[in-house]
């Protein structure tokens, strides 16, 4: 199968692996909605607003608490007047960007990590993990908001403390590819040759452990949305005017009675914007693990 | 087995000295520095916080000062309130129990739930109910967990009108049917994220199980298939689970803190958030400790269980 | 011999479903076995040997997956035959473990490991007898005691991962034993096995067919245990039976070239002495069951094929003697 092919050399045949790849993603028709998803939130909260007669910050006093399709804004109003479809696409753009850099950043940290520990491993490799491991005994809700609660709530700061709680998992795959790939032959014989640590471990080791990195970078965008919203809706996060999807949620519980579309619009659109990015990363896990299922 | 405990023990404590090393890091970044968990109260002025600093040895080298912060913790002197100058332990476990209540609850309702849609998805699989369940999974997986919160608040107490909306209690009716009109909501918002990964990880590992050749002895035993369902498959699929559960504790934790806001329940979480709002820095480091400790606590306990479950790991 | 088969099966198929259609794993099977005789099923990897015995024993995966069709007569003594693949599946259960019990080739694998083999055996028991815990567990022991496991007494509390390969055969055996079964159907049991331990489990087999004069369907690609141990052979090949005859007649004087190839390859220790001599293999491949042409299925390894009549059509099973059978259409000029 593909992986007893990828033991030998494993980068020929790459490209005969990844069109296969692709045909198994392709038929995986969640993963497909998640792509298409995304892509239509992404370019929907970069291009819309544009579009719209109303801005997310402008107060209309004579139409607060609008329903949705009751008056002029589509989507309804919130308690100042303001659209809320406007509000969406603008805070989309900020959740997204949160979201994407810190997936980043975190993927950055985790794979450094992951690489140096698995590569290695002994002592080194083992207090690195035990490190993860004790970072991992904190939730990361604990620990995002003690964070956030001690630094200011810029954008920036915030995007940089959800890397900061999210990193570990990353780690924790990285180091177990990079060591199960250690003593592979192709590894053994680069170094043989005299290739330095730093070379074997981002240019031999690191390319053939991609594929769970992908996946859980992916995953780590969808975790990292959350995430923000969770911080943002508790207050610590983005600060009003700005929006974001989660502090669109702050007031949300106060008018549940009476404008209950301003809690389930913002959570609606979190959750298929999570989802989207759940479903496409499942969908890379199927495609890409060479263990296939042969009644898919 | 003793062996293995004290291993188990070993390591859990090693673990632990090093998420005290964490939170002495994180202490640092505090406003009067991590002795200040010791300190009075909040609004001293920087005179008081230098012979309080001094008092307490801030002045000497950091290791030295993690090893007197230590050495305070371990003899349960956390410091004071800065709020109500109450010790940080007493107030910390006057809020334990209901966030235990909550925990525990739901996790019983997870793993029933988790296992019988698990269990279903392996024997019915590629069916339209395994589909189903498994995409539901992966949204349950992808909802905020307060805003599930929030639209059952809306259908079950704005619209229906059949469960309170928050708190643990009616003030002046504590009887068992009314404490369990307040659980049911909280509880099952915070089992939401764990039935959903405990079905899926309960389905590949049935699915695994299934295909060894042991409950195909089984079945030609000519047991009847309920028998070998439970007695063989079940048995043996439930073992890797144990370790799950264990691992679940912090996001449990995490997700007790969001189900506790939204419902106003009086537990750790909430306690966190509170003390967060009032900058009051010792109770915020206290239940973090806490947290890291129930996470080891309930590694070590899935461990021990495991041992017991499994003949194979026991020694001899 | 004379009398009623105790099993009897007829025209017995079984189609797969794949990717690229309908395979034929087992086509037209029939054969008997007698009370007390030991039928060894002979034939390589992928012949069909086992499929065959799952489907006398139902346990292959139910329609559309997997298709059985034919006849399996079970004759009880006394009572008239039933069909056992038309059974439902409560009376067929009674009769898996019951009538017909099964071993498998892997004792490492084929035990729970999280049970203790007393509980697995008394399991056994219960379930095809009216016995209460104690009795079952009472009876546990002795078959533990039967098959050959000291002190049993303290053995039965034991998990499968306390005992050896051969002990944990022994085991399957006892479990199997606890239905007091009238057809054991052993499906390579001894293949995972030391070579020493193999007699052992062998003559383990032999003692308890004459004790309680079960029939056992012995299936294996070893032809010196089916020597030993058989007293009328099949031998298969990709899904049919080639040639049916008693032990000593197909070893010593095979009809069908297949049978003869087998034979053939065995190792043997003079030859292995002698200068030049090479390992006597069948050349070629076992041919890939989504292919089935109109042609011998054994032809293209065949040293005797000759374009007519073996790649004409397939050679029906002929009788050559009483209780000799072979699917050769040119088995006369290859004797001659």
């Amino acid at each position: 199968m593909s992986a007893v092919a990828g033991m030998a050399t494993p980068l020929p045949a790459m490209s005969r692996r990844r069109w296969r790849a692709l045909r198994r993603f392709a038929r995986h028709r969640l993963a497909m909605f998640g792509v298409a998803a995304i892509v239509l939130l992404v370019l929907g909260c970069a291009l819309l607003p544009q579009a719209l007669p109303y801005d997310d910050l402008h107060i209309d006093l004579r139409h607060r608490f609008q329903a949705p399709l009751a008056g002029p804004h589509l989507l309804g109003s919130d308690p100042l007047g303001r659209d809320i479809l406007a509000r969406l696409l603008m805070a989309g753009r900020i959740s997204l960007t949160v979201g994407f850099v810190a997936m980043l950043i975190s993927t950055v940290i985790g794979v450094v990590i992951g690489v140096f520990s698995g590569f290695y491993g002994g002592a080194i490799g083992a207090a690195l993990m035990r490190l993860v491991d004790a970072v991992l005994c904190f939730p990361s809700i604990f620990l995002l908001l003690a964070l956030a609660a001690l630094v200011s709530p810029t954008l920036p700061m915030l995007t940089l403390i959800i890397a900061l709680t999210a990193w570990m998992e990353v780690a924790r795959v990285v180091d177990g590819q990079i060591r199960a790939l250690r003593g592979r032959d192709f590894v053994v014989a680069v170094e043989a040759i005299g290739a330095s640590d730093l070379r074997l471990m981002f240019v031999e080791l690191l390319p053939n452990a991609i594929a769970p990195i992908v996946v859980a970078a992916t995953l780590n965008v969808a975790r990292a949305i959350l995430m923000e919203a969770y911080v943002s809706w508790l207050g610590y996060g983005i600060q009003p005017p700005t929006a974001s999807w989660g502090n669109m949620l702050n007031n949300a519980q106060e008018y549940l009675t009476s404008a209950p579309w301003l809690a389930l619009l913002p959570g609606a659109v979190i959750t298929l914007a999570v989802a989207s990015f759940n479903f496409v990363g499942d969908g890379l896990r199927d495609a890409l693990d060479p263990r296939m299922d042969p009644h898919r | 087995m003793l062996r293995f405990l004290l291993l188990r023990l070993g390591q859990s404590a090693l673990l632990l000295l090093l998420v005290s090393a964490l939170g002495f890091a994180l202490l640092h970044l505090l406003p009067g520095g991590p002795l200040s968990q010791f300190a009075l109260s909040a609004g001293m002025t920087q005179a008081d916080m230098d012979r309080i600093a001094h008092q307490m040895g801030l002045d000497r080298s950091l290791p030295v000062q993690y090893l007197v912060w230590l050495r305070h913790m371990v003899l349960g002197d956390w410091g004071r309130s800065y709020r109500d100058q109450q010790p940080v332990l007493w107030v910390i476990t006057s809020h334990l129990g209901a966030t235990l209540e909550l925990m525990l609850s739901s996790t019983l309702l997870a793993v029933l739930l988790g296992t019988w849609v698990g269990v279903l998805g392996a024997i019915k699989r590629y069916s339209v109910a395994d589909y189903l369940a498994t995409i539901g999974a992966m949204i349950a997986l992808s909802i905020p967990t307060f805003w599930f919160g929030l639209v059952v608040i809306y259908i079950f107490s704005v619209n229906l009108a059949w469960l309170p909306a928050g708190n643990i209690a009616t003030i002046g009716d504590g009887s068992l049917l009314d404490l369990l009109r307040h659980l049911i909501m909280p509880c099952v918002v915070l089992a939401l994220v764990t039935v959903a990964t405990w079905s899926r990880y309960m389905r590949s590992s049935m699915l695994e199980v299934i295909g060894q050749d042991y409950v195909r002895t089984a079945h030609a035993k000519g047991l009847a298939p309920r028998h070998v369902l439970i007695r063989h498959t079940l048995r043996n699929a439930m073992l890797p689970m144990i370790t799950l559960a264990g691992l679940q504790v912090p996001t449990l934790l995490g997700g007790a803190l969001v189900a506790e806001t939204v419902f106003t329940w009086p537990g750790m979480g909430r306690l966190f958030l509170d003390s967060l709002g009032y900058r009051d820095y010792p109770v915020v480091m206290g239940l973090l400790i806490v947290s890291a400790v129930l996470t080891l606590v309930g590694n070590l306990l899935a461990d021990i269980l495991y041992v017991v479950a499994d003949p194979r790991v026991r020694l001899g | 011999m004379s009398g009623a088969a105790l099993l009897d099966v007829r025209g017995l198929s079984v189609r797969f479903r794949s990717d690229a259609g309908p395979v034929a794993a087992v086509e037209e099977m029939s054969f008997s076995i007698m009370p007390g005789e030991t039928l060894a099923l002979v034939g390589e990897s992928s012949s069909g040997k086992s499929v065959t015995a799952l489907a006398i024993m139902r346990l292959l995966a139910p329609p559309p997956s997997c298709v059985i069709d034919g006849q399996v007569h079970l004759h009880d003594a006394g009572r008239t035959a039933t069909d056992l693949l038309s059974l439902p599946e409560p009376a067929m259960r009674r009769v898996r473990g019951g009538k017909i019990a099964m071993i498998f080739q892997e004792p490492m694998t084929s035990l729970n490991p999280v049970t203790s083999v007393g509980a697995q055996i008394a399991e056994a028991v219960q379930e095809h007898a009216e016995a209460s815990p104690r009795t079952a567990w009472g009876r546990a022991v002795e078959l533990l005691d039967l098959v050959g496991i000291p002190d049993a007494r303290r053995r039965v509390h034991d998990y499968p991962h306390h005992l050896s390969g051969g002990m944990r055969q022994r085991a399957m055996i006892a479990i199997a034993l606890a239905g007091q079964p009238r057809l054991l159907i052993a499906d390579e049991p001894t293949t995972a096995l030391d070579v020493t331990i193999q007699a052992q489990i062998l003559d383990l087999l032999r003692r308890l067919q004459r004790d309680t004069g079960m029939a056992m369907l012995f299936i294996t690609h070893n032809l010196g245990v089916v020597a030993e141990i058989a007293d009328r052979v099949l031998v298969m090949y990709a899904g049919q039976v080639v040639e049916e005859a008693p032990a000593q007649v197909l070893l010593r004087a095979p009809l069908m070239p297949y049978t003869s190839g087998l034979i053939r390859s065995v190792p043997r220790l003079a030859a292995a002495r002698t200068p030049g001599v090479r390992l006597a293999a069948i050349a070629g491949n076992i041919p890939d069951p989504r292919d089935r042409s109109a042609a011998c299925t054994f032809s293209p390894r065949c040293a005797h094929m000759l374009p007519e009549p073996c790649l004409r059509e397939r050679p029906p099973m002929e009788v050559v003697a009483p209780a000799h059978g072979v699917r050769c259409a040119r088995w006369r000029e290859i004797a001659a």
